[in-house]
């Protein structure tokens, strides 16, 4: 599914193709543990935002369980003063995406905002899918599927 | 267009590579080469509605924008914007995949008759 990093841009190839950073094989996203009770999530692959830790760390968590150990990421760091960025791709059902990932911490430092833009358009809405069939029967599903939403 | 209340510009489309690429949600593959990612921002910020930039700044040797925008119901085809034509309005939700929907359907109607048609709808939405 990936390709090598100097390959990029010299025929306009996808950087969501790119392989990830080898020192970042061990990144662990630690926002995930600091969730405030009233964190937002939402992301191409969702409509509206989902508030709450347990519905944002439910969708976090059935998120890579989508991507499996497909995850690979080219960049992590802080962004401004309370923000943290990622940059990664991964898997979905052997479509590549990719991902840019904004986390904004409140002044406690917890995670206020989880804001994600995947690409490219058809595994967004595979993404969409996957995710909407995984809620199915939760109060999560309304945020993946709507009436005449297809893959 | 603004941030903080202030006008906002978007400095790095007046500075892109020849080889540049674009890609986003609302793209099947990316897009290659300053005239046709000029073309296709453009054309997207005909579709905005009331864009509004909540962040900017540098990360490493990137710079990233977090904006909201609206993109109204039954938006007409933008027109192909010349590159000099000062911006008029934007829009763009890339958060949500029912209005992402709808901007994919707008942007490719506008594609239709374009190179950018393949970049922006392999089937239809």
């Amino acid at each position: 599914m990936s390709v090598k990093n100097d390959a990029l841009a010299q025929d306009g190839t996808p950087r969501y193709l790119a392989s990830g950073d080898p020192a970042l094989a061990n990144y662990y996203p630690a926002w995930l543990d600091n969730l405030a009770d009233d964190v937002t999530i939402e992301g191409s692959m969702l409509d509206g935002a989902a508030q709450g830790a347990e519905a944002a760390q439910a969708i976090v968590v059935g998120i890579r369980t989508v991507y499996g150990d497909s995850q690979e990421f080219h960049f992590v760091g802080p962004i401004g003063d309370d923000g943290w960025l990622e940059d990664y791709i991964a898997g979905v059902s052997g479509k590549p995406i990719g991902c840019i990932n904004l986390v904004t911490r409140n002044a406690a430092g917890q995670t206020q905002h989880i804001v994600a833009s995947y690409r490219p358009r058809s595994s967004v809405l595979l993404f969409a899918h996957l995710l909407g069939e995984k809620f199915a029967g939760t109060p999560l599903a309304k945020y993946f599927i709507s009436e005449g939403d297809t893959a | 267009m603004t941030y903080l209340g202030g006008p906002y510009y978007l400095w790095w489309l007046d500075n892109l590579a020849d080889d540049v690429t674009g890609d986003g949600a609302a793209f099947q593959s990316p897009a290659q080469g300053a005239e046709a990612v000029r073309a296709i921002v453009l054309a997207a910020r005909e579709l905005y509605k009331h864009q509004e930039f909540s962040f900017i700044g540098d990360y490493d040797d990137r710079f990233l924008e977090e904006y909201t925008c609206q993109i109204p119901a039954n938006q007409p085809a933008p027109s192909l914007s010349s590159p000099a034509t000062p911006p008029r309005r934007l829009s763009r939700s890339w958060s949500t995949t029912g209005r992402a929907a709808r901007y994919y359907s707008s942007l490719a109607q506008w594609a239709r008759s374009s190179p950018a048609l393949l970049l922006l709808k392999s089937s239809s939405p």
